[in-house]
């Protein structure tokens, strides 16, 4: 069964989903996007077990993407981030915090 | 040489954003968001990285907000017309650069719109209560710069911005003078748009600028073209930023930049603000003791940002900044700054005047250098030149 593909309305939207996830300690990837299914031509995959919670991860910092293809036949989600490490900022894992 | 021009652009630049501008045109020599291969999306995901970097350094939870743009005069372009579609009523300061009051001038002459710019308020560069006389009941803007170019004063961006906010009318900030000198927190000052360079506090590369869209300020976008996605639509994205950055971006300059707010991250802002006053006190201080020069400039060096105007007893501006360079070796702007209004205010019209501008990398004994040099030229007057002068006004 392919990964699920979140789906953003534009490159920075993306990226940004990106790195939030990343740093969340969700392993993700950009791939090309399904045909016709994004408006940017790539689309993050994600493991099936990670949707639920990395969706609310996004969800939770104003960063949710605009559809989710392939969500609806996914396992039940791991509730558990990968990572423990804490969450920094927007984006910007290790940094100081803001001033 | 002594570069005290900082004001007009930053020398040297921060370490390490040359090496991230040759980066660009290898490793990162995609097209960011145009395209899903491997390096157009590499190239997207480092152009990200600056921006964020870049929001860090702003204080702005969502690096999206932040738009990239050839300059600061690109963005305010963009925030003044992409804000006045029709006539109204917009106030301004006489401290505003010709960035800001060129288009509004335009705005005015094509639409009928009324600019009020706000005179000076003794030794403060304007006063919130003239911000509320001027208000009127179709006032649709506010611009205010953040410090003046041509005397480094402050001006007093949080009440006006909250004398904005109470009655709904956009507030757009120029921090031009202030990015990379003050610690900011974007997202908590009353401001609806602000504008900034990347090359000079910042200290970035020339050629990319940023401009911060706060969440819910309706925008018109000046520049259209492609997006590199939604291409069927004949309007622009609605998505910040890429509603306000069509065409290809400036991925040179924005890595460049985005290396420069590493750099400013890792030494801290505070840390420049400190030195920035420390430079400023002793400039201030020395041409002070010299007989003949005249200092336009906040008297407080906390009260302003890194820049000192001057004129001297005996000299045109412009002569007295060509022996500067020509005899001392200092690289110092001469003029109005682009900043007639101001000038119009000190009563440095039509020559303006010589302006100093330190910078992070400015040493104490350049700074003795440079006020000895202009103690020279005070104790020299240029009587030539200033017939010359004379006889061309």
């Amino acid at each position: 069964m392919p990964e699920p593909r979140l789906i953003f309305p534009g490159p920075t939207a993306l990226a940004r989903a990106f790195r939030l996830l990343q740093e969340a300690g969700y392993g993700c990837d950009i791939v090309a996007a399904p045909e016709g299914g994004s408006p940017c031509g790539m689309a993050l995959a994600i493991p099936a077990r990670h949707l639920k919670p990395a969706l609310a991860v996004l969800a939770a910092l104003g960063a949710s993407p605009g559809a989710v293809l392939g969500g609806a036949q996914a396992p039940p989600g791991d509730a558990e981030p990968r990572s423990t490490a804490p969450q920094a900022p927007e984006g910007l894992a290790g940094r100081p915090p803001l001033r | 040489m002594i570069y005290l021009d900082n004001a007009a652009t930053a020398n040297p630049k921060a370490p390490g954003v040359g090496e991230a501008m040759a980066q660009s045109l290898g490793t990162y020599n995609g097209n960011p968001g145009h395209g899903g291969h491997r390096l157009a999306v590499r190239t997207t995901l480092a152009v990200y990285a600056a921006r964020a970097a870049l929001a860090h350094l702003l204080g702005v939870a969502d690096p999206s907000r932040l738009c990239f743009t050839s300059g600061a005069t690109a963005a305010l372009n963009q925030a003044i017309a992409g804000s006045l579609p029709g006539p109204g009523h917009v106030i301004c300061s006489t401290w505003e650069h010709n960035a800001v009051l060129r288009p509004l001038w335009d705005w005015q002459r094509r639409t009928g719109g009324r600019v009020t710019v706000l005179p000076a308020a003794g030794e403060a560069p304007l006063s919130p209560d003239d911000v509320l006389a001027a208000i009127r009941p179709d006032t649709i803007l506010i611009v205010l710069t953040a410090a003046s170019n041509v005397t480094g004063a402050i001006c007093p961006v949080v009440e006006v911005g909250e004398i904005a906010r109470t009655r709904g009318i956009r507030f757009l900030v120029d921090g031009a003078q202030t990015a990379g000198h003050i610690p900011l927190h974007l997202d908590t000052l009353p401001i609806d748009l602000w504008a900034c360079p990347g090359h000079k506090g910042l200290l970035g590369p020339q050629g990319v600028g940023l401009l911060y869209v706060r969440r819910g300020t309706e925008l018109q976008p000046l520049l259209l073209g492609g997006a590199g996605f939604d291409s069927e639509r004949q309007e622009p994205p609605e998505e910040t930023p890429e509603r306000f950055e069509a065409g290809t971006l400036n991925t040179p300059g924005i890595l460049g930049l985005g290396a420069a707010a590493e750099h400013l991250l890792t030494t801290g802002i505070e840390a420049t603000r400190a030195r920035e006053v420390e430079l400023q006190a002793a400039i201030q201080e020395g041409l002070r003791r010299i007989r003949g020069v005249r200092l336009y400039t906040a008297s407080d060096p906390g009260a302003g940002v890194g820049v000192v105007s001057f004129t001297i007893d005996g000299w045109n501006a412009a002569a007295a900044a060509e022996s500067l360079d020509r005899d001392f070796d200092i690289c110092a702007r001469a003029g109005l700054h682009c900043a007639p209004l101001a000038h119009r205010a000190l009563g440095t019209l039509p020559d303006g005047t010589v302006r100093f501008s330190a910078g992070p990398a400015t040493t104490d004994a350049e700074i003795a250098a440079a006020v000895e040099a202009v103690s020279h030229l005070a104790a020299h007057p240029d009587t030539a030149g200033l017939r010359q002068a004379t006889s061309r006004a």
